[in-house]
């Protein structure tokens, strides 16, 4: 061991705009340190020579003051110490003016901040124990055999597990389907059957019919699962979960307006679907053969009251539904009045097909409600056309299609009703409520989906429309539950084929989840971070902060209230160290102490020098990545910033904005992901605790006579990057105008 | 083309198809009426036809008459008629410019020898 | 604010007297879809209309448009309901012009420049009568019987003639005036006689379907009128007139700007020759002639004037097909279109437009053959092309009040129609209300007015 190595990189206008022997005198000068070296390109042959050759003498870790590691990778595997990387070239030379004091000094400070965290920094300890390699899956319908023939084909022992007596869900009802190749114009025939018989060929499957999940415990890698089955309970282990429990379609009878219920000759698509395997479509009301079938779309969806979402599927199923009518009976016709049609992306090709048939008419319209007559006959009263604002339209039978609705567990409400029965159980005050709340909830006792014997409940936390939440587009198959995956309806209103596509990458996620798990490594969005938090227990006040704000639930609890980490759920987002009050929990590589003394390493120009010091601490997802790209760019901005990369928001502990005013620093730029109902936060609540105590801290600065404008959130997609140099500067004027802050001296 | 170059030819169109009109107004003033159109022949002739039938039919009557003639040998037909030949006419029309090119040149129609005597 | 075009309808229905009546609510209107007018329209140049969506591009790019209630989006989607009743009160299929610039956007190759040819055809078809021959006249099937019926019409004349006994010379007429026919057999007065028939035979058919077609424009259009006083009957006549003799109309087309000039070209060598027609069949009785009244000779004005014209609408027709046949090159260049097999065929136009097209120019084309024949003496063939143009103007006379030739009417009563209620285009709206309005209403395609 040689102490830490440094190596400055003198390309990419380095040498020129900042004045290399302070920075190498400035290193050398540090605690730890060994060898400083000034290369004049790091990145070329002879700069990897010297890149070798410092890794051979086994420094305890190396800094590399050169450019972010994003754009150019410059360690191999040879470099086994820990490596810090200080992006000079995007966050001091190319965004800020060349050979300028206060640029000299913004990279000082970076190499300074560097050579701290190679300091302070403890190698981590991967938390590596045996794991199960078997993946449940929840749910038999189509995405839950997708996952389980992708999970099973990868080599892994799978357990479905059905609650109904086949497998097959709601595929088992639909006898033809849109059409899923090019041309894309023609149905096609149930793939199920082939689906079916190929799942139960396979050795490596176990399929629970008729049974349901009693109860799961554990964490990725080990979970303990207990299963209801029809010949009483079965308990077995899996290392990873993939929930595929579908959907149920939105209940028809909500919507009265449409005639549901008046008539029997409204139905819905679910019950259309019957009719048309059964052969052809009569009046359910007099055997009379349907002849002008009336399909109302977004029945119920794209609506406040009910449903807010589209369903996406609908649509296709109206026009495979209109086309298999006028192919059993091509005298009848198909009337299709929607909102908009929508047949995403290459299944266009099929609405074009339908609109090729001269007797499937569409039109679009809101449908204001469905008439019934005395005589049983029906009319569509449409409103908002082009038809004009008020027509109707006669049909012989009026099927309504009907959207989606996830079937997913209420684990809020859920965990409401067990709180409150463990309230009455306990006894005590509050007994009052206890019962209110059970009175109210009861109604859902046994609407449990996973039985998860966590903290924050029995099932997955769910977003505003009752999806399972994650970022759907970023993440697809997260959930805030680590190793449990979510594919098919009930992440998204899907198709069949998005549901195979679903069950295929849900399986492979929770294989991920699996193999990380036998490594102690964290799974998205800190990929292969070995180190998860460690709680110095002694000074635990059982607030339960850490344990309620952890957004995965990583956390459980024993009897007293002490957090008890279930290392392979962690995503190590530090949300934990953010919310702890008495600043007990630490990663090897990101703590409380790390981070305060990178705060407090900035020399603060004293009053006289009107040179500002504004602290920035940047989400490592969006904004940090966002400030390099802005230095790439070249857009510059001001050099009174110091950034401090944080893991996210929520990961910022108060303390540390504390310490920055009491050091003097003028001002805080918190730089974030969007917080809200859609989130873009990567840990789903950092940007929303973040915003909660941002307001105490204000309060607090309020207190101390400073203005509670020197906080600043500022919410930052990656997309940002040619603006955020113009926010940072108008914060920085603020600062300016509002003057230094007053404790400089202090 | 702009509109207003358009709306030009249009007008220029128009003036063309007014044009005929101008044209008939100055040949009637110019006053050919009162004088026969066509020379009388002289007088105490008769017509192998009745005069207006000759008018419309002489040219297939012409042209019959050739064929029967010198195609088929047959000069018995209508007495001694076709003794007389296509001279004949000449003898009760001598003026040739008045009787027959004055409607011929206003008709565009030119008779050359071929007319008759082909194939 | 720039009005949506989910409104258009609300605008058709909305009545100046909404706010002092709200009155009792009507009762709402019954959509039946007519599966016999979809299919007839689907065989007359519809084909691809069951591709619209509705996305009104179309309606966006279209420079004649009114802008309160926007064509051809709502002929669209009345086409594929067959919504007759509503297709045939409707002014705006005659405003359209045919410049294609709808079917040039249209996303889905819908081609409703087409659909609304289509459309008008549906329109003549539905007034006239006998509703056979109507029907005849738009299908290439019919144009046979109609040829043959004009060819037998021409010689049961002349037969018939021959039988009356009365003579070529009665027939022609006489004294001082030589009028020389043709062909015996068919001297000019029979021929007029027997056109002046035929003609009036137009008048009254087409004459009917104006009355019914104008019957229908007021009840529905006028019971929600968008000016409170309709202009004075001579301003309109006058402004609609104006609007045929200048052709502003195809000026705002974008993508067949010549035909404009093609058309023009069409319209006045018509005019020519019917100006010659007028000369010719009043010449027995014109006191400005003497002599020899007919055969015209070729230095003879009129007969110049004749020609002229002929060449004219000969040079008009090609114009016209050459434009017609070249819009897929022109269009789509490279054949670079989207969509599926079929659907997006070139528009090179509909059976309706070739019909019209090749019997003008058949017309004129035998008349000219006529003529080449009777000056270079060839007297075996010139009967013949003689007969070939008889029966082909017979032909265009009985087609004339059922096939695309009838938009000499109907849309001559549009306009009239339209500039007596005052229903602006929305290019003469621009021209007007510029620049302000430019701001007010963004359009996809801003395009002066050559």
């Amino acid at each position: 061991m040689s102490g830490i190595a440094v190596l400055l990189c003198e390309g990419c206008e380095l040498g020129s705009a900042l004045d290399m022997g302070a920075l190498t005198r400035l290193a050398s000068g540090q605690q730890g340190v060994g060898t400083v070296k000034s290369v004049p390109c790091l990145c070329s042959e002879a700069g990897a020579d010297v890149l070798r050759e410092c890794a051979s003498d086994e420094p305890s870790a190396m800094v590399l003051g050169a450019c972010a590691a994003r754009f150019m990778p410059l360690t191999t595997k040879d470099c086994r110490c820990r490596i810090e990387r200080v992006a000079l070239r995007e966050l001091a030379v190319w965004s800020h003016e060349a050979r300028h004091d206060e640029t000299q000094a913004l990279a000082g400070d970076y190499l300074r901040m560097g050579l701290i965290r190679a300091l302070k920094s403890a190698a981590p300890e991967p938390d590596v124990r045996e794991v199960e390699r078997t993946v449940l899956v929840v749910g038999g319908g189509a995405a839950g055999i997708a996952a389980a023939l992708a999970a099973a084909g990868a080599g892994y022992r799978v357990v479905v597990v059905e609650q109904g007596a086949e497998l097959g869900g709601w595929l088992r009802e639909t006898k033809r389907l849109p059409p899923s190749r090019a041309p894309y114009r023609d149905l096609e025939p149930s793939p199920l059957d082939s689906l079916v018989n190929e799942l139960v060929s396979l050795p490596l499957v176990t399929v629970h019919a008729g049974a349901t999940v009693a109860r799961i415990t554990g964490e990725p890698g080990r979970f303990e699962v207990e299963l209801r089955t029809p010949g009483g309970t079965t308990a077995l282990r899996a290392g990873g979960i993939v929930q595929a429990t579908g959907f149920t379609p939105y209940d028809a009878n909500r919507l009265p307006h449409l005639g549901y219920g008046d008539s029997p000759d409204v139905v819905t698509t679910f019950e259309l679907e019957r009719m048309l395997a059964a052969g052809p479509v009569c009046r359910p009301s007099n055997g009379q053969p349907a002849r002008r079938i009336a399909f109302v779309q977004c029945a119920g969806s794209r609506d406040p009251a009910h449903l807010p979402y589209c369903s996406t599927v609908c649509c296709r199923t109206t026009l495979k539904q209109a086309l298999w009518a006028r192919e059993i009976d091509p005298d009848c016709e198909a009337y299709v009045v929607a909102k908009d049609l929508r047949s995403p992306g290459v299944h266009e090709a099929f609405y074009r097909r339908a609109q090729e048939d001269p007797l499937v008419f569409f039109t679009k319209g809101e449908v204001r409600r469905v008439k019934v007559g005395k005589s049983g006959s029906l009319s569509v009263e449409i409103t908002g056309g082009l038809l004009g604002d008020d027509v109707e339209l006669p049909a012989d039978l009026v099927v309504l299609a009907v959207g989606m609705v996830p079937r997913a567990s209420n684990n809020d409400a859920l965990r409401e009703l067990s709180d409150a029965r463990a309230a009455l159980a306990k006894g005590g005050p509050g007994q009052a409520a206890a019962e209110e709340t059970i009175r109210r909830l009861e109604v859902l006792a046994d609407t449990g989906t996973l039985g998860l014997g966590y903290r924050q409940g029995p099932d997955l936390p769910l977003d505003r429309y009752g999806f399972p939440d994650s970022h759907f587009i970023c993440f697809p198959y997260e959930t805030r539950r680590t190793g449990i995956y979510t594919a098919g309806a009930v992440r998204a209103p899907n198709d069949l084929e998005a549901c195979c596509i679903d069950g295929q990458g849900a399986a492979l996620k929770a294989i991920q989840a699996i193999e990380h798990a036998a490594e102690g490594l964290a799974m998205h969005p800190r990929w292969g971070d070995v180190a998860p938090p460690t709680f110095n227990l002694q000074r635990c006040t059982q607030c339960k902060r850490c344990t309620e704000e952890c957004p995965f639930g990583t956390l459980d609890e024993d009897e007293r209230c002490t957090p008890k980490l279930n290392s392979t759920r962690c995503r190590r987002c530090g949300i934990c160290l953010g919310a702890c009050p008495e600043r007990i929990i630490s990663f090897p590589d990101y703590s409380i102490d790390i981070v305060s003394t990178l705060v407090k390493s900035v020399p603060i120009p004293d009053e006289f020098e009107e040179s500002p010091r504004i602290l920035v601490f940047a989400c490592e997802n969006d904004a940090y990545p966002a400030l390099e790209m802005a230095g790439l760019h070249r857009h510059t901005y001001s050099a009174y910033v110091r950034v401090i990369p944080v893991r996210c928001l929520g990961s910022v502990n108060v303390i540390w904005i504390a310490d920055a005013m009491a050091m003097g620093y003028d001002g805080v730029l918190l730089l974030g992901c969007k917080p809200g109902d859609d989130t873009q936060c990567h840990f789903m609540r950092g940007s929303d605790l973040m915003a909660t105590r941002s307001e105490n801290v204000k309060q607090k600065l309020t207190q101390l006579a400073l203005e509670d404008e020197r906080v600043r959130i500022e919410y930052v997609a990656i997309t940002d990057f040619s603006t955020l140099g113009g926010r940072i500067d108008a914060f920085v004027e603020r600062i300016q105008e509002i003057g230094l802050n007053p404790f400089k001296d202090v | 083309m702009t509109n207003g170059n358009y709306r030009r030819v249009v007008m220029v169109g128009l003036v063309v198809m007014g044009l005929p009109v101008l044209f008939s107004l100055v040949d009637y003033a110019r006053g050919a009426e009162g004088e026969p159109f066509l020379a009388p022949a002289k007088p105490d002739t008769a017509c192998i036809l009745e005069s207006a039938a000759m008018r419309y039919t002489h040219m297939t009557f012409l042209k019959d008459l050739r064929d029967r003639v010198v195609r088929e040998e047959n000069r018995s037909a209508e007495g001694d008629l076709d003794a007389r030949g296509m001279n004949s006419c000449r003898g009760c029309h001598p003026d040739r410019a008045a009787f027959c090119d004055r409607c011929h040149d206003r008709a565009s129609v030119r008779l050359d020898c071929f007319d008759c005597h082909k194939y | 604010m720039v009005p949506s075009v989910g409104d258009e309808t609300t605008m058709v229905k909305r009545s100046p007297h909404r706010d002092s009546a709200p009155a009792k609510k009507p009762r709402p209107k019954r959509v039946v879809p007519d599966r016999e007018v979809v299919r007839r329209l689907l065989g007359s140049g519809g084909d691809a209309m069951g591709q619209c969506m509705q996305c009104a591009t179309c309606s966006a790019v279209c420079e004649l448009t009114p802008d309160d209630a926007p064509f051809p989006r709502k002929e669209m989607l009345w086409a594929q309901w067959g919504l007759v009743d509503r297709l045939v009160s409707d002014v705006d299929i005659w405003l359209c012009h045919e410049c294609h610039d709808c079917t040039v956007r249209c996303p889905r190759g819908a081609r409703p420049g087409d659909v609304m040819a289509a459309l008008r055809q549906a329109c003549v078809s539905h007034y006239s009568f006998p509703q056979g021959l109507a029907r005849a006249a738009a299908a290439p099937a019919g144009l046979v019987w109609i040829v043959l019926a004009s060819a037998a019409l021409l010689a049961a004349a002349s037969i018939g003639w021959d039988a009356t006994g009365v003579t070529v010379a009665e027939l022609t007429g006489g004294g001082t005036r030589i009028a020389i026919p043709f062909w015996t057999r068919f001297p000019h007065g029979l021929l007029i006689a027997l056109f002046l028939t035929v003609f009036a035979f137009d008048v009254a058919v087409l004459g009917l379907g104006m009355r019914r077609y104008w019957r229908a424009l007021s009840a529905t259009a006028l019971s929600a009128p968008t000016r409170a006083t309709p202009n004075a009957w001579g301003q309109s006549l006058r402004a609609a007139l104006g609007r045929i003799v200048w052709h502003d109309d195809f000026a705002s087309c974008q993508h067949e700007a010549r035909r404009r000039f093609g058309h023009g070209l069409v319209v006045y060598g018509t005019v020519g020759l019917m100006v010659v027609d007028l000369w010719v069949v009043t010449a027995r009785q014109n006191p400005l002639l003497s002599g020899l009244v007919y055969p015209l000779g070729l230095a003879d004005p009129w007969k110049l004037l004749a020609n002229l014209a002929g060449v004219a609408l000969v040079m008009g027709c090609v114009m016209m097909g050459i434009e017609r046949l070249r819009r897929r090159e022109r269009w789509f260049p490279g054949g670079k279109w989207s969509g599926l097999e079929g659907v997006r065929r070139a528009p090179s136009g509909t059976y309706g437009d070739w019909l019209l097209l090749g019997l003008i120019s058949t017309v004129v084309l035998t008349g000219f053959v006529t003529e080449g024949l009777h000056l270079f003496r060839v007297d075996e063939l010139r009967y013949a092309a003689y007969a070939a143009h008889l029966v082909s103007v017979t032909t265009l006379f009985v087609v004339l009040p059922y096939s695309k030739l009838a938009h000499l009417a109907y849309r001559t009563l549009a306009f009239l129609f339209v500039e007596r209620y005052g229903l602006r285009r929305r290019a003469a709206v621009r021209a007007e209300t510029a620049p302000a309005a430019s701001c007010a209403q963004p359009k996809l395609s801003p395009q002066e007015v050559p």
